[in-house]
């Protein structure tokens, strides 16, 4: 195997001696002579020995030659395998778990004596490959011959478990990946807690590599109560107050601390009953919030199975978006319905201002973080295309189309039919097709239930998605993202003449969930797991730095584009500087870590009845086993042949040189 | 002027500048004048030329006393009014001439075609004896010309008489490199002949056993000869200029051998010179005269050495 099998070309240079010894002998050629009757016939055998120092000389100059330019292409020696090795040597791939369940009081160090003993009983001649697995696998050591593992125990010594998640169908599907190529027969040692929460839906994602052999080596321990921070956040209901939710399956059994510090001062803390059973909320008023964002940090005693999710955080921020709602009568339903709706929401506080069509010309867009027109259609032109503007430029639109329907639909484009309508509400349309998948729909309880007297038939412009389509094929609900805002547009009236929506639970939650998609980051605080992907929209070229919360700069999954993508390793406040101002990023642990029942022996049984090794007894051959770089022994015996051609070739030139003179 | 009137030879060479005649005396220059008679010639007008018109070694048609007649006696010479008044045949010699019989014994045995330059040593040695023979048919000398290898190849008796040079130069430029050397036997037929003494000169690379050599000549100064051995080498023979090992063919035997510079350099020049005194040695315990003379040299030390036993028997 070479390093740079390019610089073989340099072989081609052989010629050139060849070539100039070629040319400078001509032994060969017979030449007459007068008489041989003064030349002894033992010069025949002189003459050899000269021939012989002839023939070193070419073989000491072309071998030097060859040394240079095979040292140049780094060739790799096979690595036999040492004695004793045995021809059926093995990959070993050694997987710790650090997982945050990993954590537990024990387990950590009975992992480590298990992956100690794992090596111990290794011969000499297999490879042991070390990797630690939590929401991705991670390579500590390549692969190196079991007799040469000292750089691995040190590096097995030195890992600590993490904080975020394992989930064992990503492992068996990274450890395909990890014994590619590899030649050999594979064992795969995963030494976990065997946490029931990391088993993937499906039991076919934990099917091992074909060949692969699976030792499942369990340091985990009994099922223990545990409690952990399971949200933070603000109060829906509440002003100025702060909700901890206590996540958990078991009764601690004894009573514990819990601590509320926003912003690093604490502002509250509570004593948990003993007996309770999670989950419940724990409420903390705090008094005026000021505005802006503020980090809040719900902290749980120690006392339990786990510490490391006995702490919760979360982004306060108090944020009250603007809703403009524009209609021909500040008095009519339409109005009536959508402000009554839309200040009624729980979870999202809004300020709704309502217009009529006469003021909204004189109104600034970009102050509202949605605007909601009823009967769009009244709208002229101008209103249209600054409406058009509004979206364009990352705002959020809700349009209603009524009586005043025009034939071109505002902001969406597409054309709209005349208005289609029943007169007995026996023959009302019914929705019959829900996508349910869009965030505005998915609080959305039983479409079906709805009655439609009158809509407006339209026909959607490209790159518009209906959500709700009525029975006999007519779009309900529209949607549409130009530039960067978000349109969605509904084709009947919010009127009791044209439907029964505004009567029924499910327009609250549904103008609730509209209301927030449409306002898009205007009123969403964002959080994000420990060993998910977080993205973020940026502002072209901006650049941003991450330091994750002990400080140091966190690694981007790419920071390329117009996206931010990072994968949080740690839990808390993760700080992001950018374009000449900071903000904060709240990461908690996955709670399914927190949950720490043990995997059903069934299911384990079935697991490793799953990995069906085959049987191969391929002898190790030298390819299969590593590669040891030569090109310094070349390099060097190079040089001893540099030394030695200068003596023979002075000894073979002498006579010339002599004869010269 | 530049010589005496009564030197034909001189007063044919009034014409030609000094370099040019001396540059005649080089093998290379010789070569390109293509018949051994140009090449004889020129080369023996050029080398009077260098010895300054000396009267010792000149030639001179002043009439110096009467011989009688021998077979082979170019018939030229007789002097009629003489056999006219006494009925006998004499003939006229002349001051500088000392009747003396050349004969070349010229080697052409395949090591004489070796040569690394332009001329080979065979081609050299015909040069040379036809030097010799233009020189002695200029003082009436009879000449002539045996050529062997391992074996007597061809005979040309020495002879005065009109067109005994062309003859001669004729028999010369049809020598070609034959097989090997053996100089005892091929002139074995020469010590048996009972004749007129004269000059022997031997032409040869003498690649033979020194003790060879001497069972060879020895016969000839036996019988009164005057023998000169000129050995004929080429310069790669002298000193080889080869820098790397060469595998050599032996052209007389066929035989390699693979040769190093090192030996070339340090052994072969040291072996040679050992040849080459043993040679010496063992022509001069015969009484004969030797020459080494290397094939990129003028012709000079050749002439003259003929010119100085020829003067000395004279």
């Amino acid at each position: 195997m070479w390093l740079a099998p390019l610089f073989l070309l340099g072989l081609l240079g052989i010629g050139l001696p060849l070539w100039l010894h070629r040319f400078a002998r001509r032994t060969d050629e017979r030449r007459p002579f007068a008489s041989l009757m003064l030349i002894e016939a033992g010069e025949v055998r002189r003459s050899r020995r000269q021939q012989l120092r002839y023939w070193l000389l070419l073989a000491l100059r072309l071998a030097l030659l060859i040394l240079l330019v095979l040292a140049l292409a780094g060739p790799q020696w096979p690595r036999k395998p040492t004695a004793g090795a045995q021809t059926d040597a093995r990959l070993h791939l050694l997987v710790l778990d650090t997982s945050l369940s990993m954590q537990r009081e024990g387990v950590w160090a009975k992992a480590q004596q298990q992956a100690s003993a794992v090596l111990d009983g290794l011969h000499s001649g297999d490879r042991v490959l070390l990797a630690a697995a939590d929401h991705q696998v991670r390579v500590l050591q390549p692969a190196v011959f079991a007799s040469d593992a000292g750089p691995l125990r040190a590096s097995l010594r030195d890992q600590m478990p993490g904080q975020s998640r394992l989930d064992y169908g990503n492992l068996m599907g990274a450890a395909a990946s990890l014994s590619e190529g590899s030649g050999q027969p594979v064992v795969l040692h995963v030494i976990t807690d065997l946490q029931a929460s990391g088993s993937p839906l499906h039991l076919a994602d934990l099917q091992p590599p074909k060949g692969m052999t699976l030792d499942l080596i369990d340091v985990g321990r009994e099922a223990a109560a545990n409690q952990y921070i399971d949200a933070v956040q603000l109060s829906a209901t509440v002003a100025n107050t702060v909700d901890v939710t206590i996540g958990g399956d078991l009764p601690l059994g004894k009573p514990r601390e819990l601590r509320l510090l926003v912003d690093g001062v604490e502002r509250g803390r509570k004593l948990l009953e003993a007996a309770r059973v999670a989950p419940y909320v724990e409420h903390f008023a705090l008094g005026e919030l000021g505005e802006g964002e503020h980090r809040a940090t719900a902290v749980l005693a120690s006392g339990d199975a786990l510490a490391g999710d006995d702490a919760g955080h979360q982004l306060l921020r108090r944020v009250e978006p603007r809703v403009l709602v524009v209609a021909a009568s500040t008095s009519g339903d339409d109005a009536a319905y959508l402000r009554a709706a839309l200040a009624a929401l729980e979870g999202l506080r809004l300020r709704v201002e309502v217009i009529d069509t006469a003021t909204f010309k004189r109104r600034n867009l970009n102050d509202y973080a949605v605007v909601a027109v009823a009967d769009a259609g009244q709208l002229d032109a101008a209103q249209a295309r600054s409406l058009q503007d509004y979206a364009v430029a990352g705002g959020g639109v809700l349009l209603t189309l009524g009586p005043h329907t025009v034939a071109t639909l505002p902001v969406m484009g597409g054309r709209a039919a005349a208005v289609s309508g029943v007169t007995a509400q026996s023959q009302a349309a019914r929705i019959a097709q829900v996508d349910d998948s869009h965030p505005a729909l998915r609080q959305a309880g039983d479409w079906r239930a709805l009655r439609f007297f009158r809509h407006v038939p339209v026909q959607i412009a490209e790159g518009t998605q209906v959500l709700l389509r009525l029975e006999g094929g007519d779009p309900l609900l529209l949607q549409q993202q130009p530039g960067r805002g978000r349109v969605l547009l509904l084709t009947s009236a919010l009127d009791r003449d044209w439907n029964d929506l505004a009567l029924h639970p499910q327009f609250v939650g549904f103008l609730a969930e509209a209301a927030a998609w449409l306002a898009g980051e205007r009123g969403r605080v964002e959080s994000a797991t420990v060993g998910s992907v977080f993205t973020r929209s940026l502002n072209a070229g901006a650049g941003v730095q991450v330091f994750a919360p002990d400080g140091r700069r966190a690694a981007l999954l790419d920071s390329g584009g117009d996206e931010l993508r990072l994968a949080p390793t740690q839990a808390g406040f993760y700080e992001l500087r950018g374009g000449g101002r900071s903000q904060w990023l709240a990461v908690h642990t996955d709670p399914r870590e927190s949950q720490l029942q043990r995997m059903e022996s069934q299911r384990i049984d079935e697991w490793q009845q799953m990995a069906t090794p085959a049987v191969q007894t391929v002898a190790v051959t030298a390819t299969q086993v590593g590669w040891i770089p030569v090109w310094f022994w070349l390099l060097l015996l190079a040089a001893v042949l540099a030394f030695i051609e200068p003596l023979v070739a002075n000894s073979h030139l002498s006579v010339k040189r002599e004869h010269s003179a | 002027m530049c010589c005496d009137k009564s030197s034909i030879v001189c007063c044919r060479l009034e014409v030609m500048s000094a370099a040019t005649r001396n540059s005649l005396l080089l093998p290379s220059a010789l070569a390109a004048l293509g018949t051994l008679e140009l090449v004889a010639r020129s080369a023996v007008e050029g080398f009077f030329h260098g010895l300054h018109r000396s009267r010792r070694f000149g030639f001179s048609q002043e009439f110096a006393e009467y011989r009688a007649y021998a077979e082979g006696d170019d018939p030229r010479h007789v002097d009629w009014n003489v056999y006219a008044r006494t009925d006998r045949t004499y003939i006229r010699r002349y001051e500088g001439e000392t009747n003396t019989r050349l004969l070349v014994a010229l080697d052409a045995s395949a090591s004489m075609g070796y040569g690394s330059g332009p001329v080979t040593k065979l081609r050299y040695a015909q040069y040379l004896a036809a030097a010799l023979g233009y020189m002695a048919t200029q003082q009436h000398d009879p000449v002539g010309l045996m050529v062997f290898d391992r074996q007597l190849r061809s005979w040309l008796p020495p002879s005065s008489r009109a067109g005994s040079l062309g003859a001669l130069l004729q028999a010369l430029d049809a020598v070609q490199p034959g097989e090997s050397t053996d100089i005892q036997t091929a002139l074995q037929p020469l010590a048996g002949q009972q004749g007129q003494r004269g000059l022997v000169a031997l032409i040869s690379d003498l690649y033979c056993d020194p003790e060879a050599l001497t069972r060879a000549v020895r016969p000839l100064a036996q019988r009164g000869h005057d023998v000169m051995v000129f050995q004929v080498l080429d310069r790669q023979e002298m000193s080889p200029d080869w820098d790397e090992s060469v595998m050599l063919q032996d052209l007389e035997s066929g035989e390699q051998r693979e040769v190093s510079p090192d030996y070339l350099t340090k052994v072969y020049p040291v072996r040679l010179q050992a040849h080459l005194e043993s040679l010496r040695d063992a022509v001069a315990s015969t009484g004969a005269q030797h020459t080494l003379v290397v094939t990129d040299e003028r012709l000079d030390s050749a002439l003259r050495r003929y010119l100085q036993l020829r003067q000395r028997r004279g």
